[in-house]
């Protein structure tokens, strides 16, 4: 799947990734390919982006947002 | 020789203004640069942000929240239109006024009242001539100034949720010079209320958390500063790329002015030299046939 992190004037980050920890208002939640279509407002905590090509995961601090998952795509709108 | 010393100060008046405009160019050209940069740089954020939300639109189609889907009936519409705050930049504020006007003669025709935001001081008297009575019009002052556009956006959209839940208005949507490259820009219309469906295959059920109507007002609103900041950035871009290609066509011009007057002077000036010399060579002759 593919995975989207938007800041006002940054790409954070752009590419594949194998499964991605979100944290959702409503506790941590953990986007697998295939996830039914999912929009929810993020708090403050990490996303953990686990990539195909590396061990190590990456990982992004936020305050809030939104998360968009859609046709396998994930889009984080950081505010 | 009064009409050589016209030609000269010509030649001062217009070789001062060309410095002007020269100027103006390479001001125009670097704070363009900076604008252009700025304006990309959000622009992917703003149109992921547009185009969730209008796939959202398409696929749920049981929401009622109002400034999401919008209201049945529309009396009064808000326009929030970009113009600048200076002038001497082509035929932007041209450009803008031109498309407004025809928007508000359609929104008159179909009966409908007007209440225009204008952002930029230019065009704001003009636009006052063109309302009906009973619309409105605002200025919003000094928006570009110092780094606070991105206040002066989320100042903006309090004020456009508090006159839609008052019901002073009922659509809004946001009217700017939209920013491609140095040689294309476009005027453009977006709809903030209602969001514009998008076509989208995906058909399926989509989970909202915390729930649907909490997330939609926060995504909805927050979308509204976003769009209204990227407009706001397209249009700083737009104008002063339209001042640096009018700064550089008038540079131009005053060069060949500048040409043609001196080609002009040197004649005039030889001339004076011929005719003198004439005058002292038949004198001579006169002197000495006498």
């Amino acid at each position: 799947m593919k995975v989207k992190v938007l800041e006002l004037e940054k790409k954070l980050y752009d590419g594949e990734a194998l499964k991605v920890l979100v944290p959702a208002v409503e506790g941590e939640m953990c986007l697998l390919p295939n996830h039914i279509s999912i929009v929810t407002s993020l708090s403050a905590g990490r996303i953990c982006i686990f990539r195909p090509d590396s061990d190590r995961p990456i990982s992004i601090d936020v305050s809030g947002g939104i998360c968009s998952f859609a046709n396998n795509q994930a889009v984080f709108i950081l505010e | 020789m009064a009409n050589l010393k016209e030609l000269r100060n010509k030649i001062g008046v217009v070789q001062s203004i060309r410095k002007v405009t020269s100027a103006m160019k390479l001001v125009a050209g670097v704070k363009l640069r900076k604008a252009e940069q700025k304006a990309f740089a959000s622009r992917e954020y703003s149109s992921e942000l547009a185009r969730i939300l209008s796939e959202l639109r398409s696929k749920c189609s049981n929401v009622n929240n109002e400034l999401f889907v919008g209201r049945d009936e529309v009396n009064t519409e808000l326009l929030i239109v970009f113009s600048s705050d200076r002038g001497l930049c082509g035929n932007f504020n041209y450009m803008i006024n031109k498309e407004v006007q025809q928007i508000l003669s359609d929104l008159h025709d179909k009966g409908k009242k007007v209440r225009l935001v204008c952002v930029g001081t230019k065009l704001f008297d003009i636009f006052k001539r063109l309302l009906n009575e009973d619309d409105e019009i605002v200025s919003f002052g000094d928006f570009y100034k110092g780094d606070n556009m991105f206040e002066n956006s989320r100042k903006l959209v309090n004020d456009i949720i508090k006159d839609f839940s008052d019901k002073t208005v009922d659509r809004v949507s946001v009217i700017y010079t939209g920013y491609y490259s140095a040689m294309r820009h476009k005027i453009e219309q977006r709809s903030l209320i209602p969001v514009i469906e998008k076509e989208t295959e995906d058909k399926t059920e989509t989970i909202f958390e915390p729930s649907m109507d909490e997330v939609l007002q926060n995504v909805v609103s927050y979308n509204i500063g976003i769009q209204i900041y990227q407009a706001a950035l397209d249009s700083v871009a737009s104008e002063q790329s339209s001042r640096m290609t009018s700064m550089d066509n008038a540079t131009r011009n005053a060069d060949e002015m500048l040409s043609g007057l001196s080609v002009k002077y040197n004649r005039m000036r030889q001339y004076g030299i011929t005719q003198e010399l004439v005058e002292v060579i038949s004198g001579a002759k006169a002197i000495e046939e006498g």
